[in-house]
């Protein structure tokens, strides 16, 4: 016979023949067994027999227990427990005397993960990169200066090193333009007579002009006959 | 050295809130009021003396370290079975013996007991009837084992074996009644029907 209370009360039994059964679980249990005890009758016999057989077998369990040493146990746990306390001091302190700061802390994580991350190689190309890149800029603001330097120079029409003044086979012109001149009209001019800038402008707007000695003359008249020329004469 | 009187007569509760304040005198009398109990519990689980002994030292340790944790939802040897429990299980498994030990835990597990060798009723008469009924119990499968040993042993209720073993209570129950029935089966077996102990 399997009802709800008699299954219930055979799971109960292990924990009263142990007397571990909590109140109410025992005053259930001992109203459960007078009942069925005044019953009688096969159920009763039945669930005596079933009460002796968990007995019997609770008691050979028990006593077939493996056996602890709980003394030694103990002394073992104690070497646990004093080991697991030291660990706890000695790590305190040192967390506590020295307190990374937050840049720290960013620095070291940025660290590892780089040093994880990266091969062995990595690092000196990285480095001869960058090198690269920095000469490369280096050269392109160079350039950048001399472009500017050579138009500041073109403008301005630099005469050539006083060394160069007087040009073999060629006589030098003291030539004034005209303030509206342009670059463009000064080199065009300067070309249709094969002549050279070799000096000024002086301190009076003066500029020396080598003209070859065979085109003097023809010089002289382009010069002249120039819109952008003030005057022109041998020096 | 004897625990001190004191702490010796408190109940479970009041020594777990005491180690939780780190005091060594009542862990010394809860390790030996309980130690016994999950030594045995977690032989029966595994049985290897070895592993036990260290997994009921583990199971103890944490309760040094986390007896502030306790929530009271059990009783404080329910929740210790149940840390022996799981640290029983993790010992398995760095052993790599989970598989093998554990493989069959089906409740419907039909497995036959009887050893139908030829002579194995006459060397198995010449033993002991106890020492026969720790081998049929030590054949069934590990969680049937282990909530048969909650129950007989430690006398702990349905609920509390859930608990402890992280089962509902209606699982527990099917648990237990497949194992009484195949240790009888087993006994039966052995010394035939009505001779059992």
């Amino acid at each position: 016979m399997n009802t709800p209370d008699m299954e219930r009360a055979q799971h109960l039994i292990p924990g009263l023949l142990k007397k571990t059964l909590g109140n109410d679980d025992s005053e259930w249990m001992a109203h459960f067994l007078n009942t069925l005890r005044a019953q009688g009758g096969s159920v009763w016999t039945e669930f005596e027999q079933e009460m002796a057989w968990v007995e019997r077998t609770q008691q050979h369990l028990t006593q077939t227990s493996p056996v602890f040493d709980t003394q030694a146990g103990w002394q073992r746990m104690q070497g646990r427990m004093d080991a697991a306390t030291e660990k706890v001091i000695v790590s305190a302190p040192a967390a506590l005397s020295r307190p990374r700061s937050v840049v720290q802390w960013v620095k070291s994580q940025f660290r590892a993960r780089v040093d994880k991350s990266i091969r062995w190689w990595q690092k000196p190309a990285v480095a001869a990169l960058a090198s690269a890149m920095i000469v490369g800029q280096m050269g392109l603001l160079a350039a950048v200066v001399r472009y500017y330097y050579n138009i500041e120079t073109q403008s301005a029409i630099v005469a050539p090193a006083s060394g160069e003044k007087g040009l073999p086979d060629s006589i030098t012109l003291a030539v004034v333009f005209k303030d509206n001149a342009t670059l463009k009209q000064v080199h065009q001019l300067l070309g249709s007579v094969q002549a050279q800038v070799v000096g000024g402008p002086g301190a009076i707007g003066v500029w020396e002009i080598a003209i070859p000695k065979d085109r003097l003359n023809e010089a002289i008249k382009v010069f002249g006959d120039s819109k952008i020329v003030e005057s022109a004469a041998p020096q | 050295m004897q625990p001190h009187n004191e702490a010796s007569e408190l109940s479970d509760l009041a020594l777990l809130t005491q180690i939780a304040a780190h005091s060594t005198g009542a862990m010394e009398v809860f390790y030996k009021r309980h130690a016994s109990a999950v030594y045995a519990f977690s032989y029966r689980r595994m049985a290897d003396a070895a592993l036990a002994d260290e997994v009921t030292n583990d199971t103890l340790l944490q309760v040094w370290h986390s007896a502030s944790s306790f929530a009271q939802q059990s009783s404080p040897k329910t929740w210790l079975l149940g840390i022996a429990k799981n640290k029983s299980l993790d010992a398995l498994r760095t052993r790599g013996r989970a598989n093998a030990r554990e493989q069959d835990t089906s409740d419907e597990d039909q497995q036959a007991f009887a050893d139908t060798a030829p002579g194995a009723y006459a060397q198995l008469l010449a033993k002991q009837q106890g020492s026969h009924l720790s081998e049929c119990f030590d054949k069934l499968p590990p969680e049937q084992r282990s909530c048969m040993h909650l129950s007989f042993v430690d006398g702990l209720t349905l609920a509390e074996i859930a608990r402890v073993m992280g089962i509902p209570a209606n699982t527990a129950a099917t648990r237990i009644h497949h194992a009484k029935r195949k240790l009888r089966e087993c006994m039966e077996c052995i010394f035939g029907k009505g001779e059992v102990l």
